[in-house]
């Protein structure tokens, strides 16, 4: 009953902050001087198109106006229609977003094996030879812009060693699992440095939890350090985890921005780099409003996974 | 928390006469790890005033690998790809740089007067600062270029945007850390106004987290200035991200256009990432 009681409240927390990301969102990319119209005509449109075009468009309205319409049809799921392609937002969407999706998901998955594994083993022992190796390294990755990453990765796996494909290419009607292997280089890219940042999480987690005062008085007991690792300081560092592995979903979305345009893999990111050269503000409006709505929905999740590795904040 | 970390930072008489303090050899090491960075920096700074010839000028065709008069070989149309090294990196200094300061000094004032006054004040700051978490710097930045185009300004309300979060919430705890010791009471009791000791109390006491976190701001503002310039969005000029995506094609014909620009965005962000932490007497937070 406490749990749905918390369930509740915070769907309806995170139905608040989605609201509240709307509103910035769509304020943010109306409010701005770029006007769709007149980017639609070019520059050599009189005062009069312009206002027809901002009439069609619908973009003469005032803007309280026009954010609740939008609004109240994305909650219908329609997101309105692309400018420059004169179709709905969401058709446009749908293939890049899955695309996109994939990379994401499995770059995930994979960073969450690594950035564990690598967050356990320098945060067991912090301060020795291997927890500043690890650490170190972690820095260094997470400090180099992500194309780098991606351009290095492709000198050596596929112009010098050509164990895999520099550029995604797919077949024409395809999808990206047709030919598995060029998917390969784009996630390593986007783990290298999704790993190394959440495993700087998962290290300071892992410290905080050592030394808590349940770990320190299972230790001082007498248990044996396997025993203490496994179901004292293990179980107490599930929630804050699974809040880092949470925001994994932000951190490699901005990856797939650049990482997707180095291997020319169809994704979001020529849908928004597109969108904003041609000045395409619902396609802008309409992704922005979809990541924020995965990035909220993440959030929620790991609270969940916090909440049932932890029965002491069920009370919260 | 390093061990570093826990030590006291109070010099006690012991201290002040033992044999150099690991710390202050870990300040060396971190000054150490600088020097390729500044290098770079240095470089790129001086970079257009090295050479005088037009990083626009195609001189040879498309990919000619490096050779005599072409130390770096040319580009996918045939312009000389070192002189583009040399003056495609100022605007990754000048613009992160700038836009970090802003950033520092925007999300302390925000941050500090949250932790200071809590109230309404806090908790709208929180809210705000909650909000843009959960939104990729990426996507905010490609919202403004939406509607301002690209500009040096563009850029730096990008980083400043989606970089006062972050620190306005580091400034937000470690005042609110301190606000309740005795010190502070005791200006407040002296008759010192709010101001007086945000600025002469808190400011120098939390000043250390914050130097922490501008490092990771640095890194962050040079990759979403790169980002920038590698998604097409930047001046006619060169620049080091414009000439990575750029020259991809031609990776397997000369590999300079492309690992030039890459290894001086590497040098210069690890550099400065790997400084300030090891200043800041900090790994993996």
């Amino acid at each position: 009953m406490r749990a749905l009681l918390f369930l509740a409240r915070r769907l309806l927390a995170a139905a608040g902050t989605l609201l509240a990301v709307s509103i910035v969102l769509f304020a943010g990319s109306e409010v701005l001087p770029g006007d769709a119209a007149a980017a639609s005509l070019g520059t050599n449109a009189t005062a009069e198109q312009t206002a027809a075009v901002r009439a069609e468009l619908g973009l003469d309205r005032p803007l309280a106006v026009r954010y609740a319409e939008w609004v109240g049809n994305a909650v219908r799921g329609d997101l309105g229609d692309s400018i420059v392609e004169r179709a709905p937002v969401t058709e446009i969407v749908a293939i890049p977003l899955a695309d996109t999706a994939l990379l994401t998901v499995l770059a995930a998955l994979a960073t969450i094996v690594l950035a564990t594994a690598i967050g356990l083993a320098a945060g067991l022992r912090p301060g020795s030879r291997l927890d500043r190796v690890l650490s170190s390294g972690a820095l260094v990755a997470v400090s180099v812009p992500q194309f780098v990453i991606a351009g290095l990765l492709v000198l050596l796996f596929s112009t010098v060693l050509g164990w895999f494909p520099a550029v995604s290419l797919i077949p024409a009607g395809g999808a990206p699992l047709d030919r598995p292997e060029i998917l390969v280089l784009p996630v390593a890219a986007l783990t290298i440095f999704a790993a190394a940042w959440a495993s700087r999480l998962i290290r300071a987690i892992v410290i905080d939890a050592d030394t808590a005062p349940n770990v320190e008085a299972a230790r001082l007991a007498g248990l044996p350090e396997s025993v203490v690792i496994r179901r004292h300081l293990l179980p107490a560092t599930v929630g804050p985890a699974a809040q880092a592995f949470a925001w994994l979903a932000s951190a490699l979305f901005g990856g797939t921005a650049v990482v997707e345009q180095i291997f020319n893999y169809p994704g979001l990111s020529e849908t928004l780099v597109s969108a904003v050269r041609h000045h395409d503000t619902p396609v802008l409006e309409g992704v922005g409003l979809l990541l924020a709505a995965i990035i909220i929905g993440s959030l929620v999740v790991a609270d969940l996974v916090g909440l049932l590795a932890n029965p002491k904040l069920r009370t919260a | 928390m390093t061990p570093a970390a826990q030590t006291p930072p109070t010099q006690t008489l012991t201290r002040a006469v033992a044999p150099a303090p690991p710390r202050n050899r870990r300040k060396l090491v971190g000054l150490l790890f600088l020097v390729p960075g500044i290098l770079v920096a240095g470089l790129a700074i001086i970079g257009p005033w090295l050479t005088g010839a037009d990083p626009q000028l195609i001189v040879a065709p498309p990919y000619t690998e490096a050779g005599p008069g072409l130390p770096l070989g040319t580009d996918a149309t045939g312009r000389d790809v070192w002189v583009r090294v040399l003056t495609g990196g100022r605007p990754l200094i000048v613009i992160p740089v700038l836009a970090t300061i802003a950033t520092a000094v925007l999300g302390t004032a925000l941050g500090a007067a949250a932790g200071y006054l809590g109230g309404w004040f806090d908790a709208v700051v929180s809210r705000f600062d909650a909000l843009f978490l959960a939104f990729p710097p990426i996507l905010a930045m490609l919202i403004l270029l939406n509607g301002w185009g690209y500009s040096p300004v563009t850029l730096i309300a990008a980083v400043v945007v989606t970089g006062v979060p972050f620190v306005s919430r580091v400034a937000r705890a470690a005042t609110a850390q301190i606000v309740h010791s005795g010190f502070v009471d005791a200006a407040a009791a002296l008759g010192d106004g709010s101001a007086a000791i945000l600025v002469r109390e808190v400011l120098p006491n939390i000043a250390r987290p914050i130097l922490a976190d501008a490092g990771t701001r640095l890194a962050i503002a040079i990759t979403l200035t790169a980002s920038a310039g590698f998604l097409g969005f930047g001046p006619d000029a060169p620049n080091w991200g414009a000439m990575i995506s750029e020259n991809m094609e031609g990776i397997t014909l000369t590999p300079w256009g492309v690992v030039a620009p890459a290894l001086g965005l590497a040098v210069l962000a690890v550099s400065t990432n790997l400084a300030i932490d090891r200043l800041a007497g900090k790994i993996g937070t």
